[in-house]
């Protein structure tokens, strides 16, 4: 997964070793997310990141709804 | 001056920038309009101007084109001419940036200090350009990934934190327009300096991470993260992470031969110092300049003078700890001060292609202002720089559109005999004669005021 990610585009050079850096980063981060949420999971039953949520369903949504009317 | 107005920008595939009077004009491509137009019209960028956080933008949305205008800042200074604060600043203005557009369904497609300006002390990002809508699920790499990441640990915490650990001046990133790569500093570091806190992560798991990626072959497209909302969860951490290691680079100023300069004043009893604000004082209370120039300003005390009077100063300090202490005065009294960290006798270039994409600081500073203070300074660029009289009173004339105050140091001054170092031949009969010689034809004397201690403070007009 770290090589592959230097097929990265973007118009400012991301480098090599700090995205894989950078991956690094977000792998340690994604274990904590999924420990956190597995452990609030245990004391309660409401989603945890729920706006987050929101925001990223209405952003897919529009983003279909863009590849329709493109179509 | 030489090396003046820089010329239209070309890095950025979707618009240029030229300066064009009192204006600079963003010309939009067109392949980038749909896009522009749509941040540009957000009320996220419309909260962002009215917070004084971005660049104000008026749209000029014509059949030829569209174009994006903004006010000028007076006297724009690069990252060449910032102390560590105003890194800092403008560190932590692009990552809170990013992390707002982020909640807004933005992202910031770059990050590095060459798209802030300081007006004042306040960090204002120019760059209207950089936002981008946030993609939750790219083609090309994982949707957890900030491509400016790597852009901005190589143009703002690495500088940072080599200042810190080897005290490379950040004057240096005048010729490193992208940055340090951590290979090339791993190398400059001890082995106790690799395994800090600090450098541990951006620099020696970043290189031996890079050399890896170096040798193993590109594979395919990486697979998405199942939820979008991990990872914009992940790109928070990732900036919040970020500001965590910025402030950890920070570096830890202590006080330098001139930090203290103001508080010790040794040539200055304190009735003398009182005398000399006074004069300074009355001056400005009866010009009510409205640009004030300070040369060699020190911690600022003779800024913050002109900037309680209403005047917007342009405080120029060559040495470092004594600018970022300037700076820091300036952010906890929230006066119109703007800091530049320079040497007038060794001005900042021109650069960048062609020497045309950032302009000189002469040239910057040119007639930009009603007042010049040049206080406690002529014999420090005499005696240390070597400047004739009659050059430094050529470039006081460029600098000043109508007034400059001067304070001229005999030559019997403790300083004056600590710096001339036996060059007696030299400087030892210099006075107040030559200096109102090399005023001939550049400046008339409205006001002279001797001080207790032997100075004289003049108030000069500029001819016409």
């Amino acid at each position: 997964m770290l090589a592959t990610e230097r097929r990265a585009m973007a118009y400012v050079d991301p480098g090599s070793g700090l995205l894989a850096l950078q991956s690094i980063g977000s792998m340690l981060a994604a274990a904590a997310f999924f420990m956190r949420r597995r452990i609030m999971g245990l004391f309660s039953k409401k989603k945890p990141f729920a706006s987050t949520e929101r925001l990223v369903d209405s952003r897919l949504a529009g983003r279909k709804e863009d590849s329709r009317n493109a179509a | 001056m030489t090396n003046g107005t820089p010329t239209a920008t070309f890095r950025d595939p979707a618009g240029s920038l030229s300066l064009e009077g009192d204006f600079a004009v963003r010309t939009i491509h067109p392949e980038a309009r749909d896009q522009v137009m749509e941040f540009v019209t957000s009320p996220f960028c419309n909260q962002l101007q009215q917070r004084g956080d971005m660049i104000a933008i008026t749209i000029n949305d014509t059949p030829a084109g569209l174009q994006l205008v903004h006010p000028r800042v007076p006297v724009p200074t690069y990252p060449w001419e910032w102390t560590p604060s105003q890194w800092l600043a403008a560190a932590q203005l692009t990552l809170s940036l990013c992390a707002e557009a982020l909640d807004e369904g933005w992202v910031l497609k770059d990050a590095t200090p060459l798209n802030i300006l300081f007006v004042g002390s306040r960090p204002v990002l120019v760059d209207v350009l950089s936002f981008e809508r946030w993609d939750p699920a790219p083609k090309k790499y994982p949707s957890h990934i900030w491509l400016a990441y790597g852009q901005y640990v190589r143009t703002f915490l690495l500088p940072l934190l080599m200042n810190r650990l080897l005290s490379w001046p950040l004057e240096l990133s005048l010729f490193k327009r992208d940055g340090y790569e951590p290979v090339e500093l791993y190398k400059a570091l001890s082995w106790r300096q690799r395994l800090s806190s600090e450098a541990f992560w951006p620099v020696t798991l970043a290189a031996r991470l890079d050399r890896k990626s170096e040798q193993k072959p590109a594979g395919k497209t990486p697979p998405q993260h199942k939820s979008p909302e991990l990872a914009l969860h992940l790109l928070k951490r990732t900036l919040a992470n970020l500001r965590r290691q910025t402030l950890r680079a920070m570096p830890e100023y202590a006080g330098s031969e001139w930090s203290n300069y103001t508080a010790t004043l040794t040539h200055y009893t304190a009735q003398e110092s009182a005398q000399k604000l006074d004069w300074v004082r009355h001056v400005l209370e009866e010009l009510k300049p409205a640009r004030v120039l300070d040369i060699g300003a020190n911690t600022g005390v003779f800024s913050a003078l002109a900037a309680e009077q209403g005047a917007q100063v342009v405080a120029l300090e060559r040495d470092a700890a004594a600018a970022e202490s300037l700076y820091r005065m300036t952010c906890n009294s929230k006066l119109s001060i703007q800091t530049i960290h320079a040497d007038l006798a060794r001005p900042t270039p021109a650069a960048g292609w062609e020497n045309h994409e950032t302009s000189s600081l002469l040239h910057r500073l040119e007639a930009k202002s009603d007042l010049v203070l040049m206080l406690a300074v002529i014999h420090h660029l005499i005696l240390m720089e070597q400047i004739p009289i009659s050059a430094i009173l050529e470039l006081a004339y460029k600098l000043t559109s109508q007034t400059l105050v001067l304070e001229w140091v005999p030559v019997s001054d403790p300083m004056y005999q600590s710096l001339m170092r036996g060059r007696d031949a030299l400087y030892g009969s210099l006075g107040e004669a030559d200096l109102l010689t090399a005023c001939a034809g550049r400046f008339r004397t409205l006001r002279r005021q001797p001080l207790e201690n032997g100075r004289i403070l003049f108030l000069f007009a500029k001819e016409s």
